[in-house]
C-alpha cells in the first residue's frame, strides 16, 4: 500500500479499468457530459448565504446526532428550495435518521417520489446521468442490501460505481466498500477481488487516504470521536484485509489467509468477533475441525453486544457454524442437535423484535436488523443433515421451508427428492438380512387340518408399491409424486451449467433420482430416458454406472424389450463400485461420509442376476431362471449377501412350474414358524 | 372390496353340497341373483375363483360345476371376450398336462383349478358359446352323469385370441401374477375331529375371503430389486454463518448541498475561457493551484474526452473532437497539468489517444515529451504519434512550415532517444527514411549521427550495411541551412510565452 500516487504502472492499471468496466455496467457511458445536468440542478437558483447558513447548521446538528435539530433546518431550506434534490434528500434521510433508522417503509416511499420529482429511475438506470444524483442510487441499493437483495443492490450500485471518479470522496469510499461486499456475497469473487485492488490504489495509498480521513469530519456518526489518522487508515485497511479473507475462504486459497487472519485476531481490539469467526472459517475449510470446535467454543463472546445494535445474533451463528463442523466429520446427529440450537437461539431473537405491521413490512425495526433472520440458511443445514441421519420426514419440513427462499437451488430440490425416496425406500440393506428376513416370506397360515392355507407374503417384493389414492404432484409431502416435481425443478434448473464437473456430478445424482422415482411411478419411457442419460454421463462413477444399468433393464423390460433389457444385465458392467465423488474446493473434504449399499461386487452381482433371474421368468424361461437363483444361492456365507426376493422368486418359480411340493419346501425350509 | 361374512354365507349356501345335488342349476342360479347385484360381480367371481382353486373348500365336483356356471352367469349379458373371469373357462377346457418328467408325482400349481371330466367340458363350452343351455333345468349330478355329452366342439380361439391382446394392455409384471395361497394340509393325523366340515370350511374361507384387504386380492408376482441411489454428496454444502455486521453500512448524508462550490465554478470558467485562448500568467496560477488542491476537480471542469463510443479501439485513426486539443494548444502547462490528475482515470487512454491524434505543432510535441518524461507513457502512444508526426512532416505543402516542423520533430525525436524513453531499434525504419528525405535540414542530419552513432555503440555487426547512407552524409552537413540555434522547445516553456 506504499505506492505513491505519482508512480505508474500501467500494465497494472489499465487492465484493471478495463475489469471493473466489464463490471459496472458501462463505466465509458458516463454521462456525456456530466456538467451539463448538473448545472442544472446546481444553477437552477443560486444560494443565498442564508441557506448555506441553514445547510451548515443542519449538517453539524445531523453530526452531531441531533436529528431533531437537524430536521428543523430542513423546513426552512425546502421552503426556499423546493426544486433543489439535494435537500429534498437530506431531508428524506434526517427524517430517517430521527425515526431511529426505524420508518424504513417512509423513507423507501420519500427516496422514491424523490425519483419521481427529478425523473430518474431505479428501473432505467440510463437516467442516471448526473454525479450528483449518485447518493439517492447508493442509499436504495443500501436499503435493498439490509432488505437482503443482494442482486438489485448490486445491479444499483454497479452504476453508480461507473460515477466513482468524479463521486465525492467519502461517499465514493462507501460505494466501494458496499460494492465489494454485494459481489462477495453474490460470489462474484474476481470482481471482488478487483474491487479490493482497486480501492487500495486509489484510497490506502498515502495521499488519498489523508484525503479521505481528512473528510471523516462529514461522516454521519463516526463524529463520537475525533480521528486520529492512522486509526481510520488501519480501520480501512483492516475491513479490506476481511473482506480478502473472505474472498480467499470462498475461492479455497485459505493458506493466503490465514496469516492476515491471525493478525486480524491479535490486531483488532475492539471488534474482536468477526475475525473469530473468519479464523474458526478457516481452520473449517482446512479440515481441522478440532480447532474450529475450540475456537468457536471459547473465542467469542456471543453476548457482548445487544443484537438490537449489531443486528444479527452471534450464539446463531456460533451453534449453526459447530453445527456445520459435526456435520462434516459425520456425526448428523449431534449436527442436527446444533442446527436445531441455532433456530432456537434465531427465533427468541427474532421474538425479541417489535412484530411488523402487514401495511409497513420493513418498519418497527432499525435497518441493521432487517437482515437478522438467518432460519432459511440453517434449516437447510437442519434438513441436509437430518437427511445424512436417516429421518427424511423431519428433514423433508426443514427443506421445504427453505426452498422457499432458495428456489432457485438445484441442489436444494434434489435434496428434497432425495427425503421423498428415503421416506419412501430407508435403505437397501433391509432385504440383505436374511436371518429375519427369510421369515416374512409367509404372511401367515389360516385354516387348519385338510384346509390349511400357507398365505405368502406378497409384500416381499417391496419396491414396487403403486400408489392408487388420486394426490396432486403438488402438495408438499414426502412422496415420490411431490419428489418427481422436484426432480424436474433441479434438472430444469440445471440444464445451462454446461460441463462444469460439480454440474456434471450434481446432474448425475439427479438423473439416477428420477429413474429411481420414475420407475417406482410407472413411468417407464421416462425412467429409461432418465437412465440412458446417466449412462451417457462423463466419468461416471462405479455406483451410478451400476444403477444406470439397473434401472434402464427394468425400463425396458416394462417396455417388452427383453433382449435390450438382458444386455444391461450383464456382469461385464459391473467392475467397481465406487461412490460418485463431487469436485474438491479445499484441501479435505467437507462432507460427511456417505455409505450405500450394496458395498461389494458380490451384493452387487447377486443384485444383477437376481433381476436376471425375474427377466427370465418374464421371458418365459424358467428353468433358466431357477438356475440362476441357484447360483446366487451357492455364494451364500456368513454375512450373507443374498436378498430375500431371491427366495421369494425360487418360490415362485417352483409353483409356476408345478413343484408345489418343492415350494412347500422352501417355506419350511426358510420360516422359522415351521420348524 | 371384499364380501362380507354374510355374503359369503350366502354364497357358501348356494355352493352347499346338499343344495347343488338336489336343486336344479336354474333354481341355483334364480337364487344366486336374488342374493347378489350386478354391482357386487366382480367380488364374488373372484371369491369364486379363489374357491375353485382352493377346492378342497368345494369338496364335491358337482359344487364346482355349479361354481363355473354362476362364474359365467355373473357376466352373462356382456360379450365372451369382455367377461373378466374367461381365462378362468379357457385354462378349465385345456387343462396343463400335470404329468412330471423327473417324477412320478404328478405337478401341482399354485391355484390349481378342477379338473373337469369331458362330458362338464362339453357342456361348458356349450354354455359359453351358446349363453344357453337347455341342461341347465337339470341338477349338476345329472350333468355329470350324462354320458350322451358331445365331446367340445365350441372352438374358442377366436376368444382366447382377443385375450392374448388383452393381456399385453396389462403391466409385465402383472402378467405373471399368481395366488399368493399355497395349500398345505397338515397330515392326517394332525387333523382334528371333525375332519371335515361345513364350519371348518367356512371359517378358512372366512379367512381368505373377507376382511378389509383379503387375502384373495393378494396377488403373488416376481420384481424387480429396485435399488434406491445413494445420498448425493458435496463438499462444502452446508452453510457457513460468520458475522455481516450490518450497521457498517449505514445510509448516506449528502454533504455538499448548498455548498456553492465557488472555487469549482470560477475554475470551470477559466477552463472554458483555457480551450479558445491563452490564459494570463495569473489566471493559469489560479487554475492550477485549485487543481492542486482539490483532486476531484479535474473531473468536474468540464473536461471530457468526448467519446462517440467507448468501446472504439484507439488506434483506428478516427478523430476524437475533444476540448483537449484546444486546451493543448493555448495553454499546454495546464494541460499538463490536467493530464497528470487524469492519470488514475478510467479515461486516460482515450485523452492520450486524442493527444496523439492531434494535429502536430510545437505545443502538442512539448505536453507529450513532458508526459513521457513524467510518467510511463504506453510505448504504443509515443511509437504512433512519431509516425502521426513524420506523415504530417512529409505531406505538408507548405514548404517554409515543413522545415520548421521537421527541426521541431528532429530535436524532440533527439531529446527522446537520449532521455531513452523511446528504443530506435523499434522505429529505425521509419525514423531513417525520414532523415534521409529531409537529409537538407541540419537537425534531420545530425538526427541521423545518432542514429548511427547508436547503431555502432550498439550493434557492430552492422556496419557495412548501408555505404549510400555513409556517402550521403557528408552533404548534409555541408548543405545545412541557417538553423536557428536559439530552437530549443523542449528546455522550458515561459507560461507567459504566446503561440507565434
Amino acid at each position: 500500500m506504499s505506492g505513491s500516487v505519482s508512480s505508474f504502472d500501467f500494465g497494472y492499471l489499465l487492465p484493471l479499468a478495463s475489469e471493473i468496466q466489464i463490471g459496472s455496467l458501462q463505466l465509458g457511458k458516463m454521462s456525456k457530459d456530466s456538467s451539463k445536468t448538473s448545472e442544472t440542478t446546481r444553477s437552477n437558483q443560486s444560494i443565498s448565504d442564508q441557506e448555506k447558513d441553514w445547510a451548515q447548521s443542519a449538517l453539524a446538528e445531523f453530526n452531531r446526532n441531533n436529528f431533531q435539530a437537524s430536521y428543523q433546518f430542513f423546513k426552512q431550506l425546502e421552503a426556499s428550495r423546493p426544486n433543489d434534490f439535494k435537500v429534498v434528500h437530506n431531508k428524506a434521510v434526517v427524517e430517517y435518521f430521527k425515526s431511529d433508522l426505524k420508518k424504513t417503509d417512509q423513507f423507501k416511499k420519500n427516496l422514491l417520489s424523490a425519483f419521481n420529482q427529478f425523473r430518474i429511475s431505479i428501473d432505467d438506470l440510463e437516467t442516471l446521468e448526473d454525479v450528483e444524483h449518485c447518493i439517492i442510487y447508493y442509499n436504495y441499493a443500501l436499503l435493498l442490501y439490509h432488505m437482503q437483495q443482494h442482486q438489485a443492490a448490486l445491479r444499483l450500485i454497479n452504476k453508480v460505481f461507473s460515477f466513482i471518479e468524479p463521486m465525492e470522496e467519502s461517499l465514493a469510499h462507501r460505494v466501494c466498500l458496499l460494492s465489494v461486499e454485494l459481489h462477495l456475497r453474490t460470489n462474484q469473487l474476481e470482481k471482488a477481488l478487483s474491487l479490493i485492488s482497486y480501492i487500495e490504489t486509489q484510497f490506502v495509498s498515502t495521499e488519498n487516504a489523508m484525503k479521505m480521513i481528512r473528510e471523516k469530519r462529514i461522516k454521519p456518526l463516526d463524529q463520537a470521536k475525533p480521528m486520529v489518522l492512522d486509526a481510520a487508515t488501519d480501520a480501512l485497511r483492516l475491513k479490506l484485509l476481511q473482506f480478502r479473507a473472505r474472498f480467499y475462504l470462498k475461492t479455497g486459497l485459505v493458506k493466503n489467509c490465514r496469516k492476515d487472519l491471525k493478525s486480524l485476531y491479535a490486531g483488532e481490539k475492539q471488534h474482536i468477533t468477526t475475525p473469530v469467526f473468519l479464523l474458526a472459517n478457516a481452520e473449517y475449510v482446512s479440515g481441522n475441525f478440532r480447532k474450529a470446535v475450540m475456537i468457536l467454543n471459547t473465542g467469542i463472546p456471543v453476548n457482548s453486544v445487544p443484537i438490537q445494535e449489531s443486528g444479527e445474533s452471534l450464539s446463531t451463528m456460533v451453534y449453526n457454524n459447530l453445527g456445520c463442523v459435526y456435520y462434516c466429520i459425520g456425526k448428523p446427529n449431534l449436527a442436527s442437535t446444533y442446527f436445531h440450537k441455532a433456530l432456537l437461539e434465531n427465533n427468541k431473537g427474532l421474538k425479541t423484535f417489535a412484530t411488523p405491521d402487514a401495511a409497513e413490512p420493513l418498519s418497527g425495526r432499525a435497518l441493521h436488523t432487517l437482515g437478522f433472520n438467518k432460519a432459511s440458511q440453517v434449516l437447510y443445514n437442519l434438513g441436509v443433515s437430518l437427511l445424512h441421519a436417516g429421518k427424511p420426514i423431519p428433514a423433508f419440513d426443514c427443506l421445504t421451508e427453505a426452498v422457499q427462499v432458495y428456489h432457485m437451488n438445484p441442489v436444494l430440490w434434489l435434496r428434497l427428492a432425495e427425503a421423498c425416496i428415503m421416506a419412501y425406500k430407508s435403505d437397501n440393506r433391509k432385504d440383505f438380512d436374511l436371518a429375519v428376513k427369510r421369515n416374512e416370506i409367509v404372511s401367515k397360515i389360516v385354516g387348519s387340518g385338510a384346509h390349511r392355507k400357507i398365505v405368502l407374503n406378497t409384500q416381499i417384493f417391496t419396491d414396487i408399491k403403486y400408489s392408487s389414492e388420486a394426490q396432486s404432484y403438488a402438495i408438499p409431502v414426502a412422496g415420490l409424486e411431490f419428489g418427481s416435481l422436484c426432480l424436474k425443478n433441479a434438472l430444469f434448473l440445471t440444464r445451462n451449467g454446461g460441463d462444469a464437473p460439480n454440474i456434471v456430478h450434481l446432474r448425475c445424482h439427479i438423473l439416477a433420482a428420477s429413474a429411481y422415482v420414475c420407475l417406482c411411478l410407472g413411468d417407464s419411457i421416462l425412467a429409461l430416458n432418465h437412465a440412458n442419460s446417466l449412462l451417457c454421463q462423463n466419468s461416471l462413477s462405479g455406483a451410478h454406472k451400476f444403477l444406470g444399468h439397473l434401472y434402464a433393464a427394468e425400463a425396458l423390460i416394462i417396455l417388452g424389450q427383453l433382449p435390450e433389457a438382458m444386455d444391461h444385465l450383464k456382469l461385464d458392467y459391473l467392475n467397481d463400485l465406487s461412490l460418485p465423488s463431487p469436485p474438491q474446493k479445499y484441501e479435505v473434504p467437507l462432507k460427511p461420509p456417505i455409505s450405500w449399499f450394496p458395498n461389494n461386487l458380490t451384493a452387487a452381482k447377486n443384485i444383477l442376476q437376481y433381476n436376471l433371474a425375474v427377466a427370465l421368468v418374464i421371458k418365459g424361461e424358467l428353468e433358466k431362471s431357477a438356475e440362476v437363483l441357484k447360483s446366487i444361492w451357492v455364494t451364500k456365507s456368513e454375512q450373507s449377501e443374498i436378498p430375500v426376493q431371491v427366495i421369494a422368486l425360487a418360490l415362485y418359480v417352483e409353483l409356476m412350474l408345478g413343484h408345489a411340493d418343492i415350494a412347500r419346501a422352501i417355506v419350511k425350509q426358510s420360516c422359522n414358524q415351521f420348524r | 372390496m371384499a364380501l362380507t361374512p354374510k355374503q359369503l354365507t350366502l354364497l357358501l349356501g348356494i355352493l352347499s353340497e346338499d343344495s347343488c345335488e338336489k336343486q336344479s342349476i336354474e333354481a341355483l342360479i334364480s337364487q344366486f341373483h336374488q342374493c347378489f347385484t350386478k354391482q357386487d360381480s366382480f367380488k364374488v367371481g373372484a371369491a369364486l375363483v379363489m374357491l375353485l382353486q382352493q377346492n378342497d373348500l368345494l369338496p364335491k365336483p358337482q359344487q364346482c360345476l355349479v361354481a363355473i356356471v354362476l362364474l359365467y352367469e355373473l357376466y352373462r349379458s356382456d360379450p365372451l371376450t369382455q367377461h373378466p373371469f374367461v381365462p378362468v373357462f379357457i385354462h378349465l377346457l385345456n387343462p396343463p398336462d400335470l404329468a412330471n418328467k423327473n417324477s412320478a408325482r404328478p405337478l401341482e400349481y399354485a391355484g390349481q383349478l378342477p379338473k373337469l371330466s369331458p362330458a362338464e367340458k362339453s357342456f361348458l363350452s356349450q354354455l359359453i358359446k351358446n349363453g344357453s343351455h337347455e341342461l341347465l333345468k337339470k341338477t349338476a349330478t345329472h350333468i355329470k352323469a350324462n354320458k350322451n355329452l358331445n365331446p367340445p366342439v365350441a372352438d374358442l380361439s377366436d376368444v382366447q385370441l382377443a385375450l392374448a391382446e388383452r393381456r399385453t394392455e396389462t403391466a409385465v409384471t402383472a402378467r405373471y401374477a399368481t395366488t399368493a395361497v399355497l395349500s398345505d394340509s397338515e397330515p392326517r393325523m394332525n387333523w382334528t375331529f371333525p375332519f371335515s366340515d361345513d364350519a371348518s370350511i367356512q371359517q378358512t374361507a372366512e379367512a381368505l375371503l373377507t376382511g378389509k384387504t383379503p387375502i384373495v386380492d393378494q396377488k403373488f408376482k416376481p420384481e424387480f430389486l429396485r435399488l434406491a441411489p445413494p445420498l448425493f454428496s458435496c463438499d462444502d454444502e452446508l452453510t457457513w454463518l460468520n458475522p455481516d455486521e450490518p450497521p457498517q453500512y449505514k445510509i448516506a448524508y449528502d454533504v455538499t448541498m448548498c455548498v456553492s462550490n465557488s472555487a469549482g465554478l470560477e475554475a470551470r470558467t477559466l477552463m472554458t475561457r483555457a480551450y479558445k485562448s491563452a490564459l494570463t500568467l495569473q489566471q493559469q496560477q489560479h487554475l492550477l493551484a485549485e487543481l492542486t488542491n482539490d483532486p476531484k476537480l479535474v473531473y468536474h471542469i468540464g473536461f471530457t474526452p468526448n467519446k462517440p463510443n467507448h468501446c472504439i479501439l484507439i488506434f483506428n485513426g478516427r478523430s476524437f473532437v475533444s476540448q483537449l486539443p484546444g486546451l493543448v494548444e493555448n495553454n499546454p502547462l495546464i494541460a499538463i497539468e490536467v493530464l497528470l490528475k487524469l492519470m488514475q482515470s478510467t479515461h486516460i487512454t482515450e485523452y492520450f489517444s486524442v493527444l496523439v491524434n492531434m494535429e502536430m505543432s510545437l505545443h502538442s510535441m512539448e505536453v507529450v515529451n513532458r508526459l513521457t518524461t513524467t510518467v510511463d507513457l504506453p510505448t504504443e502512444f509515443v511509437h504512433f504519434y512519431i509516425c502521426n508526426c513524420i506523415s504530417t512532416c512529409e505531406t505538408i505543402k507548405d514548404r517554409y512550415m515543413q522545415n520548421r516542423l521537421v527541426r521541431l520533430l528532429c530535436v524532440f525525436l533527439q531529446s527522446l532517444i537520449r532521455n531513452k524513453i523511446i528504443n530506435v531499434q523499434d522505429l529505425y525504419v521509419e525514423v531513417q527514411a525520414f532523415c534521409i528525405e529531409f537529409s537538407r535540414i541540419r537537425e534531420a542530419a545530425a538526427l541521423f549521427r545518432l542514429l548511427k552513432q547508436l547503431e555502432h555503440g550498439e550493434m557492430i555487426t552492422t556496419t557495412t550495411s548501408s555505404p549510400t547512407m555513409l556517402t550521403t552524409t557528408p552533404s548534409i552537413t555541408t548543405t545545412s541551412t541557417t538553423a536557428s540555434t536559439s530552437f530549443a522547445p523542449f528546455a522550458f516553456i515561459s507560461p507567459t510565452e504566446k503561440k507565434s
